[in-house]
């Protein structure tokens, strides 16, 4: 009897953890871990973030640069697809895009191309891609002047030489030549929400929501826009918002854009979370004239 | 052992549940830290691209390349990312140039043009918008509508006195500040931000130093050359430290513009505008005339721009004579004579209109030399004689070559005009160039009373340069310069050099001037900035002045200002005492 007692004491003695105190050490250690795990996802997106902004700057930079060095920007590269196609993309049509008429295939709905830029890293189709290895897009606004086959943005000299023959029929703008007349048009609109009343649906200016670039909404005033899609790219891009940048799920080709902070699906523009940058026309007069490009 | 196996147990768990809490602890600090950099670095970066965006917006305005926009203040009652202008005088109204930076275009409230935005919505890493301070020597006056006067003279002799930054001991870093841009970081102490129309203070920070000095601060603009501060982070700034007073509050973060920066890129801008001019002018006369050829220089040290023949450097000739260019009047019955000062000095004609009939002839001749000119008209017999004898205009004209008269009025009839000059241009001949500079003095035009004294006329001096050439500045010849170019005087800032062989009816297939490494260069601008006033000086022993009839009071280097065709490469570096910029005009 007395022996069970020791033995029963001995049992008490070497007993293990019990049940509540392992829970414990459990629901700290995991409470620990979740705190590091969302951290660190934090941490994830975070970077993707930044490393995606710091691609678009670096393109944008990249293509001012190539407007220094060319005094035309280039075209937009055409849709995905085989082969090495991440270079501009020229029209097809009569007549046929060149350099010198600056006449592109996809003004607003193309892709950086990045070939042409010599930008790195490049896929194996010549597109740079951002954090979530989705090809960056990129369009410049389809300036014609006049009664020319030509845009003044794409073309060699197109803003230098803009409307020097009087021939635009944009009567506000028609007396001024060069830069001035650039300055002058309607260019690309960013808006901070999408001004139709349909996703996807064609717009002329930004309506009732608000211009980043101009008051007023008669006239946009940039001249390209640089865009990630964002996380969401494969499943996203049906909002009406994001549907107004053109993407894997969103037809939508005009020159109205939408920029603004991220949101939730709950959200009257529906989730939002492409990242973009932009250029208006000062900015890029500031490096052609630097450039001795301009006036 | 198996009690001690037990219990290592629960120590292993323990340390485990520590040390992961630790490094969780750990991790989460160094991404505060981390992120506390990368916000910095973001609110830098923002500001840099702010200076940027506004540099480009001021260098590219339509309307006067050089001009900001008024900042967005809660005047209006927000904060709506639009100008606000201010439509009173500045004078004891400074605090209307600080504001926030507006982003949207500059057609807010009593703006009265509209011009494009910036382009960018700024904000720094708080979330907040950026904050904007302008001098008053680069925003339009609606007291007296009138454009500041913008060149490069303004970064030594401004109208105002322009802002000043300082370091956090108060040491200033720059006194020629044309515009400050400051990211208000989160709110400190009590500021409150909340209702969207808070004001600068609860904005801007201030601080004071332990050693006195009074407030420096952020928050206020009441004198032209305010005081911005470019101060140091209160995160960094422990509450034992000796040099500020406690307790110190300040996250500010700042990036300024000066003239010197505005000013570099609008020579580039103004000079741009001059190239595409005379390259206009070249096409232009290419193609009705069959040769392209570019227009002469206006002498250094003239107060006219004119075309001068034969000269091969000088200033841009942005205008173009029209005749009379002065003329004095003279009233015989109250005065024996009368004088006109001529803003010009060199002369082609002098010419005279006598207006009333009834003139006694005394014959004559032209007469010109240097001291003294007297215009006669030598003519009294036949049709083209001098005698009138009756009531009409008849022009007399002195040139080089001799005094004339247009009309065929006949009648009685006399003209003695005695051109004195203070100081004689050494030619007064069109076609006379010398290469040296001949008119840096004006000039008076006496008209002396005649007998008899009862018979007015009015005359005076011109410089008449024939149409044949073409007008530069003109429309005729596609060569029309931007209002506002003029307006600021930029033809005195941009010196022009022309190959001699690529003026008027010259072939321009031989150009002669040579840039750097490029020769054949048909014709050059060189933006001379603002006088060199202060040492070293590298070609004149003594400070630049302007106007001047001397090279050397606007070029900076020996190959610059020897007096031949050669000159500095283009991307020649700027430094203290060389300010030059050289932009080839064609090919």
């Amino acid at each position: 009897m007395s022996m069970r007692r020791n033995l029963t004491s001995k049992r008490i003695i070497f007993r293990g953890f019990t049940l509540v105190e392992m829970a414990i050490v459990l629901v700290i250690i995991g409470l620990t871990i979740g705190t590091l795990t969302a951290t660190i996802s934090a941490q994830v997106e975070h970077r993707d973030l930044s490393e995606t902004r710091n691609t678009l700057e670096n393109i944008k930079e990249s293509l001012l640069g190539y407007a220094m060095a060319n005094g035309r920007l280039p075209c937009p590269a055409q849709t995905p697809g085989t082969g090495i196609i991440g270079v501009e993309y020229f029209s097809g049509g009569s007549p046929a895009g060149t350099s010198a008429n600056g006449l592109c295939g996809q003004f607003y709905d193309g892709f950086v191309p990045a070939a042409t830029l010599g930008l790195s890293p490049a896929n194996t189709s010549g597109y740079i891609l951002d954090a979530w290895n989705n090809p960056i897009r990129y369009a410049v606004f389809d300036l014609s002047d006049g009664t020319v086959s030509k845009d003044l943005l794409t073309a060699t000299d197109g803003i230098k030489n803009a409307n020097i023959n009087g021939t635009s029929t944009d009567a506000s703008c028609s007396t001024k030549s060069g830069m001035e007349f650039v300055g002058c048009m309607s260019l690309l609109y960013v808006c901070d929400a999408s001004p139709t009343a349909a996703a996807g649906d064609v717009a002329a200016d930004c309506g009732t929501a608000t211009s980043l670039s101009r008051s007023t909404s008669s006239r946009g005033g940039v001249v390209f826009v640089v865009y990630s899609t964002g996380k969401n790219a494969a499943t996203g891009g049906t909002g009406k918002d994001e549907a107004a940048n053109p993407n894997s799920n969103s037809t939508n080709n005009d020159p109205v854009f939408v920029s603004h902070d991220p949101s939730g699906s709950g959200a009257a523009g529906g989730e939002f979370d492409d990242l973009m940058v932009w250029v208006s026309p000062n900015t890029i007069f500031a490096r052609l004239v630097q450039a001795n490009k301009l006036p | 052992m198996p009690v001690r196996f037990q219990k290592g147990i629960a120590l292993i768990f323990l340390v485990f549940s520590i040390s992961l809490a630790l490094l969780a602890y750990a991790f989460q600090v160094s991404n505060l830290n981390n992120l506390r950099v990368e916000q910095d670095v973001q609110t830098l970066k923002t500001l840099s691209e702010a200076k940027a965006a506004l540099l480009a917006w001021a260098v590219n305005n339509v309307n006067q390349p050089g001009l900001m926009p008024y900042p967005d203040r809660n005047g209006d009652g927000n904060y709506d990312g639009k100008s606000d202008c201010y439509t009173g005088s500045l004078t004891g109204n400074y605090d209307k140039l600080l504001g926030q930076l507006p982003w949207l275009a500059a057609d807010d409230a009593n703006c009265s043009t509209l011009v494009s935005g910036i382009g960018r919505e700024f904000k720094d890493s708080s979330g907040n918008h950026l904050w904007y301070a302008v001098s008053r020597n680069l925003v339009y006056d609606y007291s007296t509508s009138a454009y500041p006067v913008i060149n490069p003279d303004k970064i030594s002799n401004p109208t105002y006195a322009w802002l000043q930054v300082l370091d956090k001991q108060g040491v200033v870093i720059s006194s020629r500040v044309a515009a400050v841009i400051i990211a208000p970081g989160p709110p400190l102490n009590d500021q409150d931000r909340s209702g969207g129309i808070a004001d600068a203070t609860n904005y801007l920070d201030t601080f004071n130093l332990q050693s006195g000095g009074g407030a420096r601060s952020n928050r206020t603009y009441s004198m032209p050359d305010e005081d911005f501060y470019m101060g140091e982070d209160s995160q960094g700034v422990r509450s034992d430290n000796t040099v500020y007073q406690q307790p110190y509050y300040f996250n500010d973060k700042l990036v300024y513009i000066t003239i010197d920066e505005l000013m570099e890129e609008l020579e580039k801008r103004a000079a741009g505008e001059a190239r595409k001019a005379l390259q206009n002018y070249y096409l232009k006369l290419k193609a009705t005339t069959g040769t392209g050829y570019f227009p002469y220089a206006s002498a250094l040290g003239m107060t006219e721009y004119y075309q001068k023949p034969n000269q091969y450097y000088g200033f841009l000739p942005v205008e173009t004579p029209t005749q009379p260019a002065q003329t004095c009047a003279v009233n015989y019955s109250s005065a024996t004579s009368s004088t006109a000062t001529c803003s010009f000095a060199n002369i082609t004609n002098v010419e005279f209109t006598r207006t009333t009939a009834f003139v006694s002839t005394t014959g004559g001749q032209c007469v010109l030399t240097n001291s003294n000119k007297t215009c006669r008209c030598a003519v009294t017999s036949g049709s083209s004689r001098c005698n009138a004898n009756v009531s009409a205009t008849r022009r007399f004209t002195c040139t080089a070559t001799g005094c004339s008269t247009t009309g065929s009025v006949a009648g009685n009839y006399v003209f003695n005009g005695t051109f004195s000059f203070i100081t004689s241009p050494t030619s007064i001949k069109p076609n006379s160039f010398t290469g040296i500079c001949t008119g840096c003095s004006t000039n008076t035009a006496t008209c002396s009373r005649p007998s008899p004294a009862v018979y007015p006329a009015s005359g005076g001096f011109s410089y008449q340069y024939t149409s044949s050439p073409g007008a530069f500045n003109a429309s005729v010849t596609n060569s029309v310069l931007p209002s506002w170019f003029t307006f600021n005087k930029w033809q005195d800032y941009l010196f022009y050099t022309v190959s001699s062989n690529c003026t008027y009816g010259l072939q321009c297939d031989t150009p002669d001037i040579k840039v750097g490494t490029k020769s054949s260069v048909k014709a050059l601008i060189i933006s001379t900035s603002k006088a060199i006033t202060i040492p070293p000086y590298t070609i004149k022993n003594s400070a630049q002045v302007q106007p001047s009839c001397s090279i050397n009071d606007y070029l900076d280097s020996t190959e610059n200002t020897n007096n031949n065709a050669v000159f500095d490469a283009t991307n020649t570096p700027r430094n203290s005492s060389y300010n030059d910029q050289m932009f080839i005009v064609a090919p």
